[in-house]
Parts: C-alpha cells; sequence; structure tokens
C-alpha cells in the first residue's frame, strides 16, 4: 500500500477517524493503530509481518532481560503466544482459502512454512523453561549475552533476507578469480520491504536499554506498536525508542499547531513525490537505463535529474510520514534539511537521512572510539561508517562504492582542514565563495549518485567515461524538464535555507498561504505522475 | 558525519521547524480558501476548455462538428468524408477538387468514437442538407473491432446526454461513463492533466499538436515522427497478438445504420482502409491479421449493393512520411488523397 495510492488514502482516513472517536482511551488507540499498522505492512506480504512480529518479540524480551533481569508469567506468555500466533496466522493459514471456506486448502501445503513455525514454537518453548536460569545470571553477562542475542538476530534477519545471496556470490566469483570454482547457493528469498528501517529502529530499543539510557517497557502492545508505526514503517524516520516509544506509551494531544504543520507536510511531500521525483525519474530511468545510447551533457543531465529524484521520493515520504503522525499526535524526528545546500561532506551529512547518519554515528562511529583515538583512526572509522552505511542501502557493490565515496570525501575535507561554519552557525564564506562551495559539494554529491544509480561496474566506466558537455537532440528537452520542475522546488527550499525554517511557507499571511497552497496542488493535479509508483527507498 | 550532529547540538546554519500557533478556525479557513480557489481555477480551466479545447481529440472533434453544423443549409458537396483521424489527415478536399472537380468536406474524427460517431454525423447531415453523391469512410484496420466508443471520444464529443441516448445506433451510457463524462468536462484539473501539463510544460509542441485544418476538413500536419512511428507499430503488433479481428457488433450496428442511411438516398458508401506503415504491412502476421479484418467488411460490402471496399491492400508509406503507422504528413497526404480518387473512380 503506497502513500501515493487510493487505498492508502481510504485507509488512512478511516484509522484516521476511529482514531479520533477513541481519544481520550490510549490503549485502545494504540491497538488501533497497531492493527492499522500490521494491516498496512502486511498488505505488502503476509509472510513479512512474521519477521516483524518476531523482531519484535526478541527484542521485547531482551529489553526487559537487559533491564530488568526477567520476565513476569503475563510477559513471558504473552510474548511467546504472539510470536507463535503470527507465525500461524501470517505463515500457514491460508487466509484467502480460510475466508472462502475451501476447509481442505486452508493450511499451508509449504513445508518450509511449517518447519519455522515449528522452530520459532520450540525456542519459544525453550525460552519458557529456560527462563528461571538465565534470570539467575550475574547481571553484565545477562545484559550482555541478551543485547547481543538481539543484536545477532536483527542483524541475522538482515543478513538472511537482505545480504546472504550477495555475499555468496561475492565469495564464489572472488573463489572464482583464484581459480577455485565452487557452485554457487543462493537463496530464493524476497527481500521484506522496509527491513532495514525497523530492525535498525529495534536495535536502537535494546542498545539504549543496555547503555542505561532507556528502561524497558513491560507492554508488548506498546512495543510492538513502536516497531510497527505505520507512518514511518517502511522508509522510515529511524525513530529512536527514545522518541517514538514515550509518545506511544503516554496520552497524545492533537493540537491545532500540530495539525497545520502535518497538512502543510503532507502536501509538500506527495509534491516532492509525484511532481518531482517521478518527473525526474523519467529522465533518470531513461538515461541510466539506456546510458550507452547517452554522451555528455545528456548523462549529466540525467544524473542530477536522479539526483532530485531520490531527493524528492525519500524525502517526500519522510514529510508525508511525518505530517500524518503530526495528525495523530506524534512527533517524528526531521529527515531532511535542505541536504543539497550542504557546504561540505560533513554537513550534507547533517542534512541527508538524519534518522540514519544520527544511528549509524551513535551506535557505530562512537563505539567505535568516533574521532577520540588520533587523526589516523578517525579516518578509519569514518570510513568503516560510510562503507557499513552503503552497504546498509542494499546488497550490492555500488552502494559499497557509493559509501566508499563519501567515507573518501568526508576524510580529504578533514584533511584539508575545511571548516565550513563558524562556532555559531553562520556559514566562514559569503557570496560567491560561498555558492562555489555548495556548488563543489553538489556536484561530488553528483558522483556519489551516478556510483548509487549505476547497476553494474561496467556502467559506472562507462557513465564517468561519457560526462561532457556535448549535447545531443534530447538534451533541450531534459533541461527544459529539469528547470521547470526543479526551479517551484528550488525557490521555496531557497526561501527555507535563508530563513532556517522549514515550515516557511506555513508563516505566509493567509492570503499568501492559501494561494501558496494552491499554487502546489494545482501542481500536483497537472504535472504529478498519476500512476503510484513505488519509493526508492522501500527496497531498502 | 557532522562535527554537530556528533555532539547532540544542531547547529545555526541548519534550518529547522518553527510550527506557528494558529487556531482550528485559522486551519477551517485556510482549507475552505485553498478548496475555493482550486474550484476558481477549475472554471477558469473549464472556460478556457470552451474556447480552446486543451486537448487534441476534443478540439478535433468540436471543430469538425462545427463545421457540419454551421455548413450552410443549401451546401451540397459530392462526397462526404467520414472516419478516422487517419481520414482527417490523409483525406484533403481541395486536392480531390483538384483532380475531379468535386466538392467535398472531411468530417473524419478521432478512431476511438469508430463508426458510431460517422452515422451520427451522417444522420445529421442528410437531416438539413442534400444529400451527397458518396459517403467515404476511413478507418485504420484496428478500428472496426473495438467494442465500445473510447472515453476520450464520449467526453469531448459537444453532443449532451439526451442527444447521444437519442442517436442511431444507440450506445449505452452506463452511470461510469456518465460520471467520466461529467467530470472531464467539468474538472479539467483533474481529467484532464496530460494536455495541460504539454500546454504548460512545452507549449511549442502543445501548437505543433493540435490540428490545423483548413475549411473544408483537412488537417495539414507535415511533421513526421519515424521514432514514434516504430514505437507505434511494436504496440500494433503486440495488441494484434492478444485480440481476435472482427468486426464489433456496435460498428457493425454503426455500419449498417450509415448503409440504411445510404441506400434511403441513393448514395454510393465507400469503405476504405486507412495507409499503413510499409514495414507493417510486409509482416506476414500482419498481412494475415488484415485479411480476417476485411472479410467481414468484404461481406458485409457484397451483402449490400451500393457498398464497395477500396484500398482492400491498404497503400503503404515510408516512416518518413508518418506521424503514427496510419497517420500521414506532408505530401503523403496528396498522394494517398490522389489514388483514393483513382480508386473510387475505378
Amino acid at each position: 500500500m503506497l502513500f501515493n495510492s487510493t487505498a492508502f488514502v481510504t485507509f488512512f482516513l478511516v484509522v484516521y477517524l476511529g482514531y479520533l472517536l477513541l481519544r481520550r482511551r490510549l490503549a485502545a488507540q494504540n491497538l488501533l493503530l497497531l492493527v492499522a499498522s500490521y494491516w498496512f505492512y502486511g498488505s505488502w506480504d503476509l509472510r513479512f509481518l512474521f519477521l516483524i512480529s518476531l523482531s519484535t518479540a526478541i527484542d521485547f524480551v531482551c529489553g526487559l532481560m537487559i533491564d530488568r533481569g526477567h520476565l513476569s508469567r503475563g510477559e513471558r506468555w504473552k510474548s511467546g503466544l504472539f510470536v507463535v500466533l503470527t507465525g500461524l496466522g501470517c505463515l500457514v493459514v491460508d487466509w484467502p482459502a480460510l475466508l472462502a471456506g475451501r476447509s481442505g486448502e486452508m493450511l499451508s501445503a509449504d513445508p518450509l512454512m511449517w518447519r519455522c513455525l515449528a522452530g520459532v514454537t520450540a525456542v519459544t518453548g525453550v525460552f519458557l523453561l529456560l527462563h528461571r536460569r538465565l534470570s539467575a545470571l550475574p547481571e553484565e553477562r545477562r545484559r550482555r549475552l541478551f543485547v547481543s542475542l538481539s543484536v545477532i538476530s536483527n542483524l541475522g534477519l538482515l543478513a538472511v533476507f537482505k545480504y546472504f545471496n550477495f555475499f555468496a556470490d561475492s565469495l564464489v566469483t572472488l573463489l572464482g578469480g583464484l581459480g577455485l570454482q565452487l557452485h554457487p547457493v543462493t537463496l530464493q528469498v524476497v527481500l521484506p520491504v522496509g527491513i532495514s528501517f525497523y530492525t535498525f529502529q529495534t536495535m536502537s530499543y535494546t542498545l539504549d536499554i543496555h547503555r542505561r539510557q532507556l528502561a524497558a517497557t513491560p507492554s508488548l502492545l506498546d512495543f510492538a506498536l513502536f516497531v510497527s508505526f505505520f507512518p514511518q514503517l517502511v522508509a522510515g524516520p529511524i525513530e529512536r525508542a527514545r522518541n517514538l516509544l514515550g509518545q506511544v506509551t503516554a496520552p497524545r494531544r492533537i493540537t491545532a499547531k500540530a495539525v497545520h504543520a502535518g497538512l502543510f507536510l503532507i502536501l509538500w511531500g506527495y509534491f516532492k513525490k509525484v511532481v518531482i521525483a517521478d518527473n525526474m525519474a523519467l529522465i533518470a530511468d531513461q538515461v541510466f537505463n539506456g546510458y550507452e545510447h547517452y554522451q555528455g551533457l545528456d548523462l549529466v543531465l540525467g544524473a542530477i535529474a536522479f539526483a532530485f529524484q531520490i531527493y524528492g521520493d525519500f524525502s517526500g515520504y519522510s514529510d508525508i510520514a511525518r505530517g500524518l503522525a503530526k495528525l495523530m499526535g506524534f512527533e517524528l524526528m526531521v529527515n531532511f534539511r535542505l541536504p543539497y545546500f550542504a557546504l561540505d561532506p560533513s554537513d550534507f551529512w547533517s542534512r541527508w537521512h538524519v534518522s540514519l547518519s544520527s544511528w549509524l554515528r551513535d551506535y557505530l562511529y562512537i563505539p567505535l572510539g568516533g574521532n577520540r583515538r588520533g587523526p589516523g583512526r578517525t579516518y578509519l572509522n569514518l570510513t568503516l561508517t560510510m562503507l557499513l552505511g552503503g552497504l546498509w542501502h542494499g546488497a550490492s557493490w555500488n552502494f559499497v562504492l557509493w559509501g566508499a565515496f563519501h567515507g573518501l570525501i568526508l576524510v580529504v575535507y578533514r584533511l584539508l582542514g575545511v571548516e565550513s561554519y563558524h562556532r555559531d552557525g553562520r556559514p566562514t564564506a559569503r557570496g560567491w565563495h560561498l555558492a562555489a562551495k555548495m556548488a563543489t559539494m553538489f556536484g561530488l554529491t553528483l558522483i556519489g549518485w551516478i556510483l548509487f544509480r549505476c547497476h553494474s561496474l561496467a556502467q559506472v566506466i562507462a557513465v564517468f567515461g561519457g560526462l561532457g558537455f556535448g549535447s545531443s537532440p534530447e538534451s533541450a528537452g531534459f533541461a527544459r524538464d529539469l528547470l521547470f520542475f526543479v526551479t517551484p522546488l528550488l525557490l521555496v527550499q531557497i526561501a527555507q535555507q535563508r530563513s532556517r525554517d522549514l515550515l516557511v511557507l506555513a508563516h505566509l499571511r493567509p492570503g499568501p498561504r492559501i494561494l501558496a497552497y494552491t499554487a502546489i496542488l494545482v501542481l500536483i493535479c497537472i504535472f504529478g505522475v498519476r500512476a503510484a509508483s513505488e519509493f526508492i527507498y522501500f527496497q531498502f | 558525519m557532522g562535527e554537530e550532529a556528533r555532539s547532540g547540538r544542531l547547529p545555526g546554519g541548519l534550518p529547522h521547524e518553527t510550527p506557528r500557533e494558529v487556531t482550528p478556525g485559522e486551519i477551517l479557513r485556510l482549507v475552505l480558501g485553498v478548496l475555493v480557489l482550486l474550484l476558481v481555477v477549475d472554471l477558469l480551466l473549464v472556460a478556457l476548455d470552451a474556447r480552446l479545447p486543451i486537448n487534441r481529440t476534443g478540439h478535433l472533434l468540436r471543430a469538425k462538428w462545427t463545421l457540419l453544423e454551421t455548413a450552410a443549409p443549401e451546401r451540397r458537396v459530392d462526397w462526404l468524408v467520414l472516419g478516422d483521424s487517419s481520414g482527417n489527415q490523409g483525406v484533403d478536399p481541395t486536392r480531390i477538387r483538384e483532380l475531379t472537380g468535386l466538392e467535398s468536406l472531411n468530417l473524419c474524427t478521432v478512431g476511438a468514437c469508430l463508426a458510431v460517431d460517422d452515422a451520427w454525423m451522417l444522420e445529421r447531415w442528410l437531416d438539413t442538407r442534400p444529400a451527397p453523391d458518396k459517403v467515404i469512410l476511413i478507418h485504420v484496420y484496428d478500428v472496426w473491432r473495438r467494442a465500445e466508443m473510447g472515453n476520450s471520444c464520449l467526453v469531448n464529443l459537444p453532443l449532451d446526454r439526451e442527444q447521444i441516448e437519442a442517436a442511431r445506433p444507440a450506445i449505452e451510457l452506463s452511470s461510469g461513463k456518465r460520471r467520466k463524462i461529467l467530470t472531464f468536462r467539468w474538472l479539467p484539473l483533474l481529467m484532464q492533466h496530460e494536455s495541460l501539463s504539454v500546454m504548460l510544460r512545452d507549449p511549442a509542441r502543445f501548437a505543433a499538436n493540435r490540428s490545423h485544418l483548413d475549411e473544408l476538413g483537412f488537417d495539414h500536419q507535415d511533421r513526421a515522427d519515424p521514432e514514434r512511428v516504430r514505437r507505434n507499430m511494436a504496440e500494433h503488433l503486440a495488441e494484434n497478438r492478444v485480440t481476435p479481428p472482427e468486426l464489433s457488433a456496435l460498428n457493425r450496428a454503426a455500419l449498417t445504420r450509415i448503409a440504411e442511411l445510404c441506400a434511403a438516398r441513393e448514395i454510393e458508401l465507400v469503405i476504405a482502409f486507412a495507409p499503413i506503415l510499409d514495414e507493417m504491412a510486409e509482416l506476414p502476421e500482419f498481412r494475415d491479421y488484415l485479411a480476417r479484418v476485411a472479410a467481414p467488411l468484404e461481406t458485409f460490402a457484397a451483402e449490400h449493393p451500393k457498398v464497395r471496399l477500396v484500398f482492400r491492400e491498404p497503400m503503404r508509406f515510408s516512416a518518413t512520411e508518418l506521424e503514427t503507422v496510419d497517420h500521414v504528413v506532408g505530401a503523403a497526404a496528396r498522394r494517398y488523397t490522389d489514388e483514393l480518387v483513382r480508386q473510387i473512380g475505378d
């Protein structure tokens, strides 16, 4: 169910109406949101829902075992039943057959599904049996054991569903290069949407508890909603339990201020998705999919189009997610802060996919030592963090290259001692110097996007080799469409950057605000691509 | 990784969100204000559409019906040319006059109207004006198999619901189709977005893509598009593989109605195949398909004494003379007209 589909709009309106009717009844609201979130996620593939419930149950148990050292009888049974019942419902029950009354076909004939269910039931049983002995472990040992279990199980899910084939293929290729022939073993698995987002989100919960920065929640319902909250489930922002879980457990107030900001974010998010991203995709796809036929300026324009496509797509999703959450009284973190206005790589990562970059900072870069162990180690930590950040995006070498490239430019800027801001946040450069720094960083970002968008090394070489300023008969059309669509976006963003306020349009006086909102809606009506296309970041 | 971000402090250089204090009333006024303004924009587009139809199909349909309705009551033509857009830009009445001295009028519209619109136009003409000697019906081979009038025709026809429902052959207007007609006419912002998009993004292309009709209804197009022609050929072949070649019930009813009208006034009815891309016409799979489309038309012609089929072998053109596989441009229209005159003369 895509945000840019009528099915989602209908779904949200129904859920929102129910949500408003249940105001002042927090538990009922949370239950409604959990059911809605599972419905939303299960609409992709019901089997995916089992993964999310498995991740939820494991981290719920781990959180309590790290924090408190034991689970009450009710908590044990609730979490055990939760994972077994969702396994039953998502893996082995054939719902269409059940609803159609075909009793002979209501259970899956796939033995793998039964084995998964049996495995999960067995592990649950073992845990229930061992609970007392695990509770009796020395505190530090128990805390280490369960935080490791949480991290390993989440990374294990990612490893199996996202990275297994990539590493298996890469190993076979590597050994093949050394003269050793191996038969590749690959798994026939479908990548569950948003798996990287929710696994990172749940990991942050147990890691924070382990760091004693957060108390574990005793409510499975609240925790399950924190993991699966539908506005941000499949493409972020990757929320921290410290922020979102507190909002799940405490009564929420829907204020006019939040609704007003939320409506703007939804409107602006849809504009970025269906007007900017989807139209830029027409150029970027044409150029990158047929890169053998393009040269010079066309490739440059294709790369610029992709830069705006991915920005519009991802930041548009984030805006819609945050806007929807605001309508329900939730406050999700800002995920994009005008990244193409960045002056250096460090600045870029303070503005692009902030929820991921800050996650990597807090749970990877700083634990690795950050910048506290001398320049050499800092460079290594930066490179490693960016490499893994690249790999987070997908099981492909182009993402690794993209991460490595960003690691490299972060290191180079540090080596050059480039300082783009004073301590008070003012840029160190002004006028043309400032514009040149911004343009340089945008150029570097484009290089990164080419690595990100290409599907093979041969394509990377061909695209970089072909870049230039020679035009073709199609160049004028590409340039015209780029200018046409990007200009309104940039005009608003310049106003946002100058005012340092992302909600600058919401601050206009009523008349101009109505005009501006209407103009955005008219642009969406006329230029919005109607065929609901997937958001790029769903695949991550 | 940003230093400031690492230290957890949001630097002053980064933009942030500052929600403003508002009242529920202010939000309501904002929403209502936007809705009213959207309605105003939409109504302006309705007015614009009435003066300058936003899309090419609308422009063509209205222009041809206007040509029909505004022709002087005593105006007599020798040949009345009906059909789809291939005839619209393929048959030049001025050239017919040069070759034969005969008067003709080109009332061809679009394929989405099937032969139904032809029957309606002919009836309207015969109700108010002298009968022509010949009615020439030009259609692309794939129009004959279409079972329903396309939405692009229905929504752009300058006829109201009563007129459509009273016309023969009668067509059934489902509630869905009626809703579509209403929304298309009254919500251009939502329904005519593709045409509006081209109009605003690329006015030159929009202007070039419009019909350039002369006073006799011939649409002068002179921009060949070989790339589009080849894409269009692939689309045709793909569609032919999944759609059986037949004469649809609605087209048969329309054809029967046209034949009745012609027979009642001693008019000769000439059915002609549209021009076609040479590369496609040479393909055995296409030739086979075309033969199966032509068969029921030949039978129909054989059953009606004053009906005949010309261009049994469609006239072929190269991609550089076409806009799509069946739309000729420039001098190719003249050649097609010449051949049409020759075949009718034969």
